[in-house]
């Protein structure tokens, strides 16, 4: 399906979700195709919880998540959910050693029959996956020797192989220095416009969203805050709000906001 | 790359079948009598050719007393083999198998409830008898994972939950163990050394009909994990995982659980509970084929069969004619196996 950029993929409507306390709460969102929203919000407001609802893994008490053109993800089996909405999880863990590159072609599961038999049209699509995360090389050895950056990329190279529509990314960047930080970000920003992906990314690095996403949505306590554009959302008083401290926000000549803690 | 090919799957089970074909010759000629294998295949031929064969005395032992124990030995060996890798895969956990986890047990519990009161039940003859004592050791199976996944399964987060499944399997075990002997010693069972055998996994008993519902079980339970087997190689990446690539995770837990215990019972109702099959085979296999489900189930099933026959033979002819319970063999194998496993790989099974 060919999709306009701009065009809504994915939205939620007032999603309500509790554990032993409530931790979403009246969640509305709109992910649009060919765009990178960012998310941000302090530890433990729900992001992860809101992913896991938006790739339809937890039910909502309360709300719907509709993929335009399918409906709403409750009426959706897993595959079907699984062949639409990537996700790279926080902590990927490999239990019974394989290669990187059978790794990586778990992601071409949804498209495949019962017992999963691949085909040379899997392998190529997992190829460029692995090429796109400059894994190649790596592609034979066991996933146990990458280092955490490589397998946070693999993580990556596994959701691109699913060839989704969106693509869900949570803290990707977590223990990884900058360098690698902003490699991935530039990554997953250029895979966005390339593939029309609807992208939605959680971090806490508010910085490397406000250079790379389209759209921020600010996340406090299971709400959202505040949804719309970097320059709208990204200032001084939604970031006070959000994380009770001082920022300076300065605005750069791209028009992007860098922001720095007032830590004193 | 070298993506799994159904004809490596296809070829390697085929080769194992041919071991298994070698595995059961070899054990066809070794006893308390002697049957040279060209006299073996003699005999099986003129069986098949529906020749005479004049009540010739090694005709009968060889027809009623070794094929069938072969057959038997090769079927509770496959069963468990099978079940051990599919609780590792489920449960993401290299010491799960029937036995850790107290399948085993519970479904021996369930053969000594109905072995006390078939005979008050009426079931003594009859088709009700066939099905009835593989029945009750699924139901003892069932009922014991049952409670396994009631005090253990409470936290369902990936790795914990696993590891609390298997504590809760180790303490249930012990727990429906300490019931099994007071059943029987309790209710005056008069052949205790044959229970006694049982218990620790014994093929010597006679094979009887309901041989027929155990291979049924056997085969359809592996067929329907073998249908599970992808799913099951992306749930042993984390259950998380699984659901993001699109696997109807609660789903493929209930059935792996079900009919792995269902497969667990129905063996355990005519071999007794035999250990480390189910945790030893599945860790050779996964060393020599990978820890691809869709090749290591068919290759588990038959390398179950061939390690538990051998173990079986050994069993009834090192001291011959005294035999021994096969699960003395399989444990004197398997623990010294299992260490050498976890040094060789430090630590990593």
């Amino acid at each position: 399906m060919t999709r306009c950029r701009g065009e809504i993929i994915l939205e939620a409507q007032g999603l309500e979700f509790s554990y032993a306390n409530p931790v979403i709460r009246d969640f509305s969102l709109t992910l649009p195709a060919g765009m990178v929203t960012g998310m941000i919000g302090p530890n433990g407001s729900g992001k992860t919880t809101a992913l896991r609802l938006l790739d339809g893994i937890l039910r909502p008490a309360a709300g719907t998540v509709i993929f335009t053109g399918a409906g709403p993800l409750l009426h959706l089996r897993r595959r079907e959910i699984a062949r639409r909405i990537a996700m790279v999880p926080q902590n990927g863990t490999v239990y019974f050693d394989q290669t990187v590159f059978h790794f990586a072609m778990q992601g071409r599961s949804p498209h495949l029959s019962l017992l999963g038999f691949e085909s040379e049209l899997d392998e190529e699509v997992t190829l460029r996956a692995l090429e796109m995360t400059q894994l190649t090389r790596y592609m034979d050895a066991p996933v146990s020797t990458l280092s955490g950056g490589e397998k946070q990329r693999l993580l990556l190279a596994r959701a691109l192989a699913q060839e989704s529509e969106v693509l869900l990314v949570d803290e990707l960047t977590a223990n990884l220095d900058i360098s690698f930080q902003i490699e991935l970000m530039r990554l997953i920003a250029r895979i966005t416009r390339e593939r029309n992906l609807a992208t939605l990314v959680v971090s806490h690095e508010i910085n490397l969203l406000a250079t790379f996403a389209d759209n921020v949505a600010l996340m406090e306590a299971g709400i959202i805050l505040a949804q719309g554009t970097v320059a709208e959302v990204v200032n001084r008083a939604n970031l006070k709000h959000l994380f009770g401290l001082d920022f300076t926000v300065r605005m750069l000549s791209d028009g992007k906001p860098e922001v720095l803690p007032v830590i004193n | 790359m070298n993506r799994l090919s159904r004809t490596r799957i296809i070829g390697t089970s085929l080769s194992l079948l041919a071991l298994w074909i070698l595995a059961a010759l070899v054990s066809i000629n070794v006893g308390s009598v002697r049957i040279p294998l060209l006299t073996s295949l003699r005999l099986v031929k003129s069986r098949l050719l529906g020749e005479a064969l004049d009540g010739s005395p090694l005709a009968v032992i060889l027809f009623s007393v070794r094929l069938p124990r072969i057959f038997l030995a090769s079927l509770v060996g496959a069963a468990l083999a099978a079940a051990g890798a599919a609780f590792q895969s489920l449960l993401r956990n290299p010491l799960a198998d029937p036995y850790v986890l107290g399948v085993s047990t519970g479904a021996s519990m369930g053969t000594i409830v109905y072995s006390i009161f078939a005979a008050s039940l009426g079931f003594t003859a009859g088709a009700s008898f066939l099905y009835a004592r593989p029945a009750a050791a699924f139901l003892g199976a069932a009922l014991t994972v049952a409670a396994v996944y009631a005090v253990g399964g409470g936290s369902m987060r990936a790795g914990e939950g696993s590891q609390r499944l298997l504590l809760a399997g180790i303490v249930l075990a012990s727990f429906i163990s300490s019931i099994n002997v007071f059943l029987l010693t309790s209710t005056n069972q008069a052949d205790l050394r044959g229970i006694f055998y049982w218990l620790i996994g014994d093929l010597s008993r006679p094979v009887d009909a309901s041989i027929l519902v155990v291979t049924i079980v056997v085969l359809a339970g592996f067929a329907v994990l073998y249908l599970f087997s992808h799913s099951l190689n992306l749930i042993a990446m984390g259950e998380t995982s699984a659901l993001i690539l699109g696997v109807e995770v609660a789903r493929v837990k209930a059935g792996v659980y079900l009919v792995a215990s269902l497969m667990t019972g129905a063996v355990v109702s005519v071999g007794g509970p035999i250990a480390y099959i189910g945790l030893i085979c599945p860790h050779l296999a996964r060393m020599l084929f990978g820890s691809d489900n869709r090749i290591l189930l068919p290759a588990v099933f038959v390398f179950g069969a061939i390690f538990t026959l051998l173990a079986d033979t050994l069993a009834r002819s090192l001291f011959s004619p005294t035999e021994l319970p096969v699960g003395v063999i399989t444990a004197l194998c398997g623990a010294p196996l299992f260490i050498y496993l976890l040094h060789r790989r430090g630590g990593k099974v």
